[in-house]
């Protein structure tokens, strides 16, 4: 059911803005829409700054905190409690980017003098400190390289009077000193050429190029020393990662608060939105928390106006909500809530396309133990919920097809679908055929009820008949039930289809014109085979995992491969069946069945509430 | 071996190789899609595998297909009987329709996939959306499967 919607506005003064925004995210009742001319909290640019630098600060920390067990419970508090702004928490995430910062900066130092530390490894077995190697009165110094397969061939410089020292290689070349009379200088150089020599001046340092190096290396320990530290500082905020994370909802919140649009005179404001008819009481009461002074005007949305979409449906139905919201959701001025109908059938093709007795076991212990120990929130859980519920008809037609983890441990009921899948293949095809039917009456129930009674009889009450009559024809018995259902379907069709024109002549030739739409219902139906083809897909790889398991048998480590064979290869293909079947039963409700009477286009109801992720937040007034 | 048996084999071999092709480069270019996804937003890993692993689903449906044939000529568990070219051959034809349909779907799911996988990407809230386009292509393979299993028991 759709729940109805009123528009609500509420008049107060400025000053109780704030005292009023927090009781209507307690109470979560109202969903805040935009006017002409509203505006946004002053602060609302700085707490978007907060937040986001607080997700910075948690991601960091997460890194050096104590990861959470998988099951390990949120941690609860009390509304009052979660909004209290706790300077503790705040210095804590500043630290954590303090930290985070200097450590990138202690980094960028170490990368720095590592490369610095390079570029003197050539030079090192230089003795004299770098300044002061430089020409003298009488003596040319060149420092430089000369490529390593030369380095033999210095002799001939020597011949010309130069003093030549081979320093340390570097990449393919070697670091040179030469060193000569200024009177020799030019015809040495002009001898160095040729080897290949290049000139290049050592990196500038007051010391030898030892000591400096020395030095970097303790620049780069001091620093490595200083990481360490860091890292420990960052290790003693990620044993406090709770707090991080609860000050990461806690902002997020006020960041809800302060995006909420709000018209304002001096004294003044109003907001309005969209509440819930059945929960007026609650926004009243949650008003009354916060201030006396107030008005509160409730109205009937506009004609024209759509409210957006809250559905309610009973506990067995609402899991299933989740997969009609991904269609598309329920529309108001529609007014169809599709999901008390199509849950049951999606409940039973799941079932269908799984259809195995082990896995319908697994999938139920396994989903129930996953939803007691980690608590999945939010569509998640309605999705785990559906899976859940959907374990007792695989458990039904695994008995019926006689599947037991891809064995026949006892006979089917029915057939086994591996040796007769046309019997299958036929009860899948008349489940189809049922499942349109039924959609195409929910479609004649919308349109009787609008008063377009003609339309309902040529183009849903008619091809029921029809389609009813195309299966009993395959009942030899029921022969004459056949033809009576075809020639009402077919008299329907002709008489009513095409109502809205006068001519009686067009009404007829549009009629007939509009028994080509067999062909569509015919590709429905012929959809449903894939019912059968995932069953069979899932009841064979079990089958064959079974018989890799049995091939290997005979000694214990034969048997521990068989084991691990069994278990692994059941596992996956019970992944791959659940994904399947999870898969395509969708796309039956989305295509075949809601194609005949639902189109949705509605909006989800987003209340101002606490959406935290890290915290259990009770809102509840003690 | 008769040579009805060796046509027999060749199409079972086919029937579980071209559609694994398919589905290799259908899940690969889903795969690099989503790895680049996963880069930007970590959390997305979940829904993007969902829709990742869809056109995998031929390589299973030749597999399938495959252990039939092997079933039905006796070559799993000893007592292969010998038969016949023509029958050979008709095993081969049914081996076909998954063969073929199950290669081409799966690269073109996985095509789709890809896009679905960026839709996913600017909007996570559309993930179903984009899981229900990819499993539209794989209709076809479903059909050419039930095709392939029909001749292949009814022989």
């Amino acid at each position: 059911m759709i729940l109805p919607m009123k528009k609500a506005t509420i008049f107060a003064m400025r000053r109780d803005r704030q005292a009023l925004l927090l009781e209507l995210q307690r109470a979560s009742v109202l969903m805040i829409t935009e006017n002409d001319g509203s505006v946004r909290d002053e602060k609302l640019a700085e707490t978007a700054a907060e937040v986001q630098s607080s997700a910075d600060a948690l991601r960091f920390v997460k890194r050096y905190g104590a990861k959470p067990g998988f099951f390990e419970d949120l941690p609860t508090v009390d509304y009052d409690e979660f909004i209290r702004r706790k300077e503790e928490s705040e210095t804590l995430a500043q630290d954590a980017a303090r930290i985070e910062s200097e450590m990138a900066s202690v980094e960028g130092e170490i990368s720095a003098a590592k490369s610095a530390l390079e570029q003197y490894d050539p030079w090192l077995p230089l003795e004299i400190p770098l300044n002061e190697l430089h020409a003298t009165q009488t003596c040319a110094v060149h420092t430089g390289y000369i490529p390593s397969a030369a380095a033999d061939r210095l002799a001939e410089l020597e011949e010309l009077g130069a003093y030549v020292q081979l320093l340390a290689p570097a990449a393919g070349s070697t670091a040179c000193l030469i060193v000569c009379h200024k009177s020799a200088d030019g015809r040495v150089m002009e001898a160095a050429k040729p080897l290949g020599f290049i000139e290049a001046a050592p990196p500038a340092a007051e010391t030898t190029a030892r000591a400096a190096h020395d030095a970097l290396n303790a620049q780069i320990e001091s620093a490595r020393a200083r990481l360490s530290e860091l890292a420990q500082q960052a290790a003693q905020t990620g044993a406090r990662i709770r707090e991080i994370e609860q000050l990461c909802d806690q902002l997020n919140a006020d960041l809800q608060r302060r995006s909420v649009p709000f018209n304002e005179t001096e004294s003044t404001f109003y907001i309005q939105g969209w509440v819930p008819e059945n929960r007026l009481e609650d926004l009243e009461e949650a008003i009354h928390y916060a201030t006396d002074v107030y008005d509160l005007v409730v109205e009937d949305p506009a004609e024209d106006e759509k409210p957006p979409t809250l559905v309610k449906n009973n506990k067995l139905v609402t899991p299933f909500e989740t997969l009609t919201d991904m269609f598309s959701r329920p529309n108001p001025l529609e007014n169809i809530d599709p999901n008390p109908a199509m849950a049951p059938w999606y409940w039973l093709i799941f079932g269908m396309m799984m259809a195995d007795v082990g896995y319908g076991f697994v999938m139920l212990i396994a989903i129930w133990l996953f939803i007691k120990l980690k608590k999945p929130k939010g569509e998640f859980r309605k999705l785990t919920t559906v899976l859940m519920y959907a374990s007792i008809p695989t458990i039904f037609w695994g008995i019926m097809f006689g599947s037991y983890f891809g064995a026949e441990w006892f006979p089917p009921v029915l057939v086994t679908p591996l040796y007769s899948p046309l019997n299958v293949m036929i009860l899948c095809l008349a489940v189809g055929g049922v499942h349109i039917c039924f959609g195409l009456g929910i479609s004649a129930y919308y349109k009787f009820r609008a008063g377009g009674w003609q339309d309902a009889l040529g183009n849903q009450i008619s091809w029921i008949f029809l389609l009813a009559g195309i299966g009993l024809l395959f009942v030899p018995a029921l022969k004459m039930a056949s033809y009576v259902c075809l020639g009402i379907g077919g008299l329907l069709l002709l008489a009513f289809a095409k109502f809205e024109t006068g001519n009686p002549l067009v009404r007829i030739f549009g009629g007939i014109a509009k028994l080509y739409d067999i062909t569509g219902f015919m590709s429905d139906i012929l959809s449903y085979s894939r019912i059968l083809a995932l069953m069979m897909s899932s009841g064979v790889v079990g089958m064959v995992m079974n018989m890799l398991a049995g091939m290997v048998q005979g000694s214990v480590i034969g048997w521990i491969c068989s084991i691990l064979i069994y278990v692994v290869g059941h596992v996956f293909n019970l992944a791959m069946g659940l994904l399947s079947a999870y898969v395509h039963a969708s796309r039956l409700q989305y295509i075949e069945f809601y194609g005949k009477f639902y189109e949705g286009g509605g909006y989800a109801f987003n209340p101002l509430s606490v959406q935290p992720r890290y915290t259990n937040v009770l809102t509840e007034r003690k | 071996m008769s040579f009805g048996m060796v046509i027999a084999i060749i199409g079972a071999a086919l029937a579980v190789v071209l559609p694994g092709i398919g589905s290799a480069y259908g899940v690969r270019i889903g795969g690099q899609a989503a790895a680049g996804v996963c880069t930007e937003n970590p959390d997305l890993f979940g829904k993007l595998l969902v829709i990742e692993a869809l056109p995998g689903t031929q390589g299973i449906y030749g597999f399938l297909t495959g252990v039939m044939v092997m079933l039905q000529l006796g070559l799993l568990g000893g007592g292969a009987s010998e038969i016949s070219t023509a029958l050979g051959w008709q095993y081969f034809g049914a081996c076909m329709p998954i063969a073929l349909g199950g290669l081409f779907s799966a690269i073109y799911q996985g095509k789709v996939a890809v896009s679905a996988i960026h839709m996913t990407a600017k909007q996570p809230g559309a993930s179903g959306k984009g899981i229900t386009m990819t499993a539209l292509v794989e209709t076809y393979a479903i059909l050419a499967l039930l095709i392939s299993i029909l001749l292949v028991v009814n022989l």
